[in-house]
């Protein structure tokens, strides 16, 4: 499935909410979280980070990951913190309003 | 971004550090999750700097490199080229100061559209000048102007100091008239008086405004100071406005010396303004 336009910083912070990862753990993540509905290419979430970092949304450190290797690992700033709950009563906005138009799947008939 | 985080990613030391720590993460992210799983990395790092904002900025450095390469293999193409442009801006900015000279500035003197030159020809010489005689008769019996005035360009051995090794300057030899007709107001001193226009008067030079900086650091000073011509001592009476720098557009002349004086200075056996010799005449009506 692909992405709605500029929902992947969205994502990508609401990933992070839950605690820092590295930049493939985000990946992965996300993949998993969907049900493997969003796979996001790295080609493409590696620039977002890079973007949420210089805006001061996300900040970065080395760590040392679950399978003792060192890593990047991601985590929310508090700024990045206040652009997610804008960010998401926006999308709910969204939804919801969309919702209203579209209304109740309707059933195919064969 | 804010400008100036943005301005901070064009510092080269900068981007070698943020260069060199995308590739230790992206190297440590390709061991946990196995190379073909991240994709092409080198590309990720090219969209990972596009994120900076300075793409434009780095294609055109990019270009201007590869520019300096192509020509730095072809070293005669070059000199052809930087000869044939040095040329080109050469002669561009020598015609321009001609142009602006004779077509561009107006005369150095009051009254500019009213002032006209005025010579004598002949059949094998149109600009041969007037004489002395000629252009006496003019001045005294002419109507058609406000004044006639005489001027002949010289060149002079020049010294401030009597101890001084000469110079040679242009010098142009007046009639006494020559800066009342001009409408030219001295910047120190005075003008030459009617009674020192013969050979015989006490010798009063001018100078220009530039010779007055440059030898008398323009210190008033310089009124009544002497100034040795060809030999001859010399009074200065007076110094030209900056403003006023001859009636030649090429030729501007330090000293200014009455017309009277020519047979002294050249030592000439016959006063040449007796003579059917050369001057030019200038009229302003």
């Amino acid at each position: 499935m692909d992405l709605l336009q500029g929902t992947l910083d969205m994502l990508v912070l609401r990933t992070l909410r839950a605690g820092s990862l590295h930049g493939y753990g985000i990946a992965k993540s996300i993949r998993s979280t969907s049900n493997e509905a969003l796979n996001i290419e790295f080609g493409s979430l590696y620039p977002a980070l890079k973007r949420l970092e210089a805006k001061g949304w996300i900040a970065s450190g080395w760590e040392t990951s679950e399978h003792n290797r060192r890593a990047r690992f991601y985590k929310l700033t508090a700024a990045g913190r206040k652009q997610l709950a804008r960010e998401h009563s926006k999308w709910a906005d969204f939804v919801s309003a969309v919702g209203l138009i579209m209304g109740t799947l309707p059933e195919v008939k064969g | 971004m804010t400008i100036w985080n943005r301005i901070k990613y064009l510092w080269p030391a900068r981007r070698r550090r943020e260069d060199r720590e995308m590739r230790e993460e992206l190297g440590s992210l390709a061991e946990i999750a196995g190379t073909n799983e991240l994709g092409n990395l080198t590309l990720v790092m090219e969209d990972a700097r596009a994120t900076w904002g300075w793409t434009w900025f780095d294609s055109i450095l990019r270009d201007v490199r590869y520019s300096l390469r192509a020509l730095g293999r072809q070293p005669a193409f070059v000199a052809v080229a930087v000869l044939s442009l040095a040329l080109a801006i050469g002669a561009n900015s020598a015609i321009f100061s001609f142009a602006d000279a004779v077509l561009l500035r107006p005369l150095p003197v009051k009254n500019p559209t009213a002032v006209l030159d005025v010579t004598s020809a002949t059949p094998d010489d149109l600009f041969e000048g007037m004489s002395f005689p000629d252009y006496r008769d003019l001045r005294d019996k002419s109507r058609s102007f406000s004044g006639l005035a005489a001027y002949r360009l010289t060149t002079l051995a020049a010294a401030a100091d009597p101890t001084a090794p000469a110079r040679i300057q242009f010098a142009n030899l007046v009639s006494d008239n020559f800066f009342a007709v001009a409408g030219v107001k001295p910047a120190a001193g005075r003008v030459f008086l009617p009674d020192e226009a013969t050979g015989h008067a006490q010798p009063a030079a001018m100078v220009s405004y530039d010779f007055w900086q440059q030898n008398y650091a323009g210190e008033p000073s310089v009124i009544g100071s002497p100034l040795r011509l060809n030999g001859i001592v010399f009074t200065i009476i007076g110094v030209a406005p900056a403003s006023f720098t001859g009636l030649d557009r090429f030729v501007r002349p330090s000293i200014f010396i009455p017309l009277g004086m020519e047979q002294r200075l050249d030592g000439d056996p016959m006063d040449p303004l007796e003579e059917r010799g050369r001057f030019t005449g200038i009229g302003a009506g």
